[in-house]
């Protein structure tokens, strides 16, 4: 069996490359795909630790994150489509405000 | 003419670094902290039913190791729904009127009030100025 190590070193590599893309990205459907790096790293200790102490808890876990995920970037798309229409980019340095 | 990805040469390394930071220092408690040998499950448990008893909440039925989770289950399909109606709430045009997203922004345009009321009381507008 692979060692748990193993998939926590693989998901702090993707979690850091989500963090980076969030630190350099100014595109902000480049922002949602990097939130999803970070929440399918979150995943992926889930799936880990439930091997680890063979309980299905972090499995089940892992369905109601990727759930989330889904809506969350439902909801960032909307925002983004109204983004677009205001300001005819997405660009998230533009808007500086939260009413305009 | 063959195009290439350049390097971005005017970029902030910071940020690199702090990412490059955070996966040494993760990685270095990672393999530090000694988790043991993994239980794993067993050969002939049928994971997948474990999840769907877990889901709703029939977890003793299981022969896997799992809790109840109806309630969060029930729980998420709210939260989906509710975004899906934001979704389309945020995404639909509206064309004029007292929508949410019409109250949240004037289109884009600066919103001064006393000159567009004098606009639209007087029918004319830039167009037609110009």
């Amino acid at each position: 069996m692979v060692p748990v190590e193993y998939y926590l070193v693989l998901s702090a590599a993707v979690f850091s490359i989500g963090l980076y893309g969030l630190l350099t990205r100014e595109n902000a459907l480049f922002f949602l795909m990097s939130v999803e790096l970070m929440l399918n790293a979150a995943n992926i200790n889930f799936i880990a630790f439930s091997a680890q102490w063979g309980n299905l808890t972090g499995q089940t876990f892992s369905l109601f994150v990727m759930a989330l995920a889904a809506a969350e970037v439902a909801v960032g798309i909307g925002i983004i489509l109204v983004l677009y229409r205001n300001f005819k980019d997405v660009d998230v340095t533009v808007p500086q405000e939260m009413r305009w | 003419m063959v195009s290439r990805p350049e390097l971005k040469e005017d970029a902030n390394y910071v940020n690199g670094l702090a990412a490059s930071v955070l996966f040494v220092v993760l990685v270095a408690v990672f393999l530090t902290a000694g988790f043991g040998e993994a239980a794993g499950f067993a050969a002939d448990a049928s994971l997948v039913a474990g999840i769907g008893y877990a889901l709703m909440d029939l977890h003793a039925e299981s022969a896997v190791g799992v809790e109840g989770f109806l309630a969060t289950f029930e729980t998420v399909g709210f939260v989906l729904v509710a975004a899906t109606v934001a979704a389309v709430t945020l995404a639909s045009r509206e064309t004029e009127g007292d929508g949410p997203v019409t109250a949240l922004t004037d289109g884009g345009r600066p919103v001064d009030g006393e000159a567009s009321e004098r606009r639209a009381e007087s029918g004319d507008d830039e167009e037609v100025e110009s």
